[in-house]
Parts: C-alpha cells; structure tokens; sequence
C-alpha cells in the first residue's frame, strides 16, 4: 500500500510540474508534503510506511553511483574552469557546514537540528547515505533539504542578479552547490553551461561534504550522538 | 537488456565503492560516493564504454526524487522537534542557503 501509494502520489506531482512549472511545485517537496498530511490523517504506521518504502531507498545507492557519470559527461563544458570551480565549491560547502549550524546554534536550536541543518545543501541521495556516519538524522535532514533547494531555486537567481553576476558558469556553480538537484532543475533555464556546472557541483558537492563534515563538526563540537 | 546490463555496471561499482570503503575506513567515504569516484575514473580512463553506464544511469537518475520520498515523510517523527525550533530553522535555512550561495557565487568567478 505505502509503495504504491508513494509511488502514484509522486508521479500526479510529476504532473503538477509540468503543468505549472516552478521550484514551488517540486514534485518531491508536492509528495512528501502530501504523504506526510496522509499518514498523520489516517494513522498509518510510521515503521510500516518506512518498512513498505525500503525497495525506493534501495535504488539510492546505485543512483549516487550514477552521479559519477553525470559529472563525467559535464567534464567537457568545465575544462579550463577546475579552479574557479573547485574554489565555489569548496567555498559554498564550508560556508554550509560552518555557518547553517553556528546561525542555529545561535537562535537555541539543539544539536541534532545543528547537524541537520549543517548538510542541508547536499543532495538528499548522498544525505542519507551520510548522516548515520556523522551522527545526524536523514529523516530530519531530508525535509530541510528539500527546502534548502527550493529557497535556493527562488531566491538564488535573484539574489544572483543583484549582485550583479552574469557568468552562467559561476551561477550553475552557486547553484548546484547550494541547492543540489532542485538549484540544478533551476540552472537549467539560464543555458547549457550553468546546467553543466549546477550539475556537476552537485556530484562534488556531496563528495566534499562527506570529505569535510567529520572535522568540521568535531571543530564546532557536534561529532558523536 | 542494455539498461539491465548498465545496472549490473552500477551495482558493480557500487559493490566495488564497498570494498574500497573497507580498506580504507579512515578516508569518511560511504561505498556509493567512492563507487560514483570509481566510475568517473573507469569512465575517464576509458576502460568502460559510456553507452553502457548511460543506458542505466538515465532513467535511474529520472527517478531520482522519487527514492528518498519516503526518508523525508519520516519528518513526522520529529514534528514536535521541528516546531519547538521553527524560527531558528526558517532562519538558518534561509540565512544558511542564501550565504552558502553567495560565497560559491564569489569564489567560482575566482580565475
């Protein structure tokens, strides 16, 4: 029942997508907003949801593995551009891992949504995969995640106007970087080359992440538990 | 069957990311990220056709969204965590995002 049920719920979201285009109506933000007012209306319980869904996580792994061959096929249109590259990258992912957490801290928020929070910008695939090992929660994670996406799809190429920034290379970067899959399906109206970067900024940025989140979290006093 | 074989192809830099995060435990990489590692190179090195992987990677990465759905309704169990501390993650969600995107937006137009 939850399998299906998943699985009809988000492809009628597919279809919300594609009728009104928009970071707005991701179809995972529109599915997990719709099974999360389902299950809490019906009473279905929660470990069995989990339990009946499992084969979907499953595919997680095999999938991030795909992501290997989506930053080989961008590599082309990033020759010439590594360093500009690696530097947004590295830049964005330790702002994420430094300064998402400090804010939260900051404002009374406990530990386990500091870290949380503090890999909010890396794809979901590679979260779940990631959070056991650093102590964090992939169901907490998750939702701040997908928000983290749309915020940066909304927001992000405004505030990238402002600040005056056209190079569609430095965009798709910030992008994917940011806002991983839902920043990436954003990148993707501003051209072939910020889709290039957003893409493959995603694929790295999950990588540096799983690199750079053990000491940065012992630094700021969150590994363990 | 191509897109069956490129899945064995997956499966198997995956099995192979497994093997490599047992040698080497101090590097803090799960199987999955060192398989996608792995694939980049075999796929750079030209020891593997890119035919192969694509006809698995395309439509399993289509689906992408769909396989962490049921991780993010697992919210539910932290709602009353969530709302006890709604300000604090609105805040450092958006504050969180929107520095992160600028600072990769500043250090990317570094030449």
């Amino acid at each position: 029942m939850a399998l299906i049920a998943t699985l009809l719920i988000y492809l009628a979201a597919w279809q919300v997508q594609r009728r009104w285009p928009h970071p707005l109506t991701n179809p995972v933000g529109l599915a997990v907003a719709v099974l999360v007012a389902l299950v809490a209306a019906t009473g279905y319980p929660l470990d069995r949801y989990r339990y009946e869904t499992l084969p979907l996580i499953w595919l997680l792994k095999p999938a991030v593995v795909a992501l290997g061959w989506v930053a080989w096929r961008e590599r082309g249109r990033l020759a010439g551009r590594l360093r500009p590259f690696l530097a947004g990258l590295a830049a964005g992912t330790l702002t994420s891992l430094i300064l998402t957490p400090l804010l939260a801290r900051w404002l009374g928020a406990p530990p386990e949504l500091q870290k949380a929070l503090a890999i909010k910008s890396v794809t979901s695939a590679v979260a779940v995969d990631l959070a056991p090992r650093l102590g964090a929660n992939a169901e907490l994670a998750v939702p701040l995640i997908i928000l983290a996406g749309i915020l940066g799809a909304v927001l992000g190429p405004w505030i990238m106007d402002r600040a005056r920034v056209h190079d569609p290379f430095a965009r798709g970067t910030a992008l994917g970087t940011a806002s991983h899959g839902i920043g990436t399906a954003r990148a993707a109206d501003e051209g072939p080359l910020a889709l290039a970067a957003s893409g493959a900024a995603m694929a790295a940025a999950g990588l540096v992440t799983a690199l750079l989140a053990p000491p940065v979290f012992a630094l700021l006093g969150l590994s363990g538990g | 069957m191509n897109a069956l074989l490129g899945f064995a192809w997956l499966l198997t830099f995956y099995a192979l990311g497994e093997g490599l995060a047992r040698l080497l435990p101090a590097v803090p990489l799960s199987g999955s990220l060192w398989g996608m590692l792995l694939l980049y190179a075999a796929l750079s090195a030209g020891l593997l056709d890119e035919r192969k992987v694509s006809a698995a990677a395309r439509p399993l990465l289509r689906g992408l969204g769909l396989y962490f759905v049921p991780v993010g309704v697992g919210v539910l169990a932290f709602a009353d965590l969530l709302r006890a501390h709604a300000p604090a993650v609105a805040a450092a969600l958006l504050l969180g995002t929107l520095l992160t995107l600028l600072a990769a937006l500043g250090a990317a137009r570094w030449r």
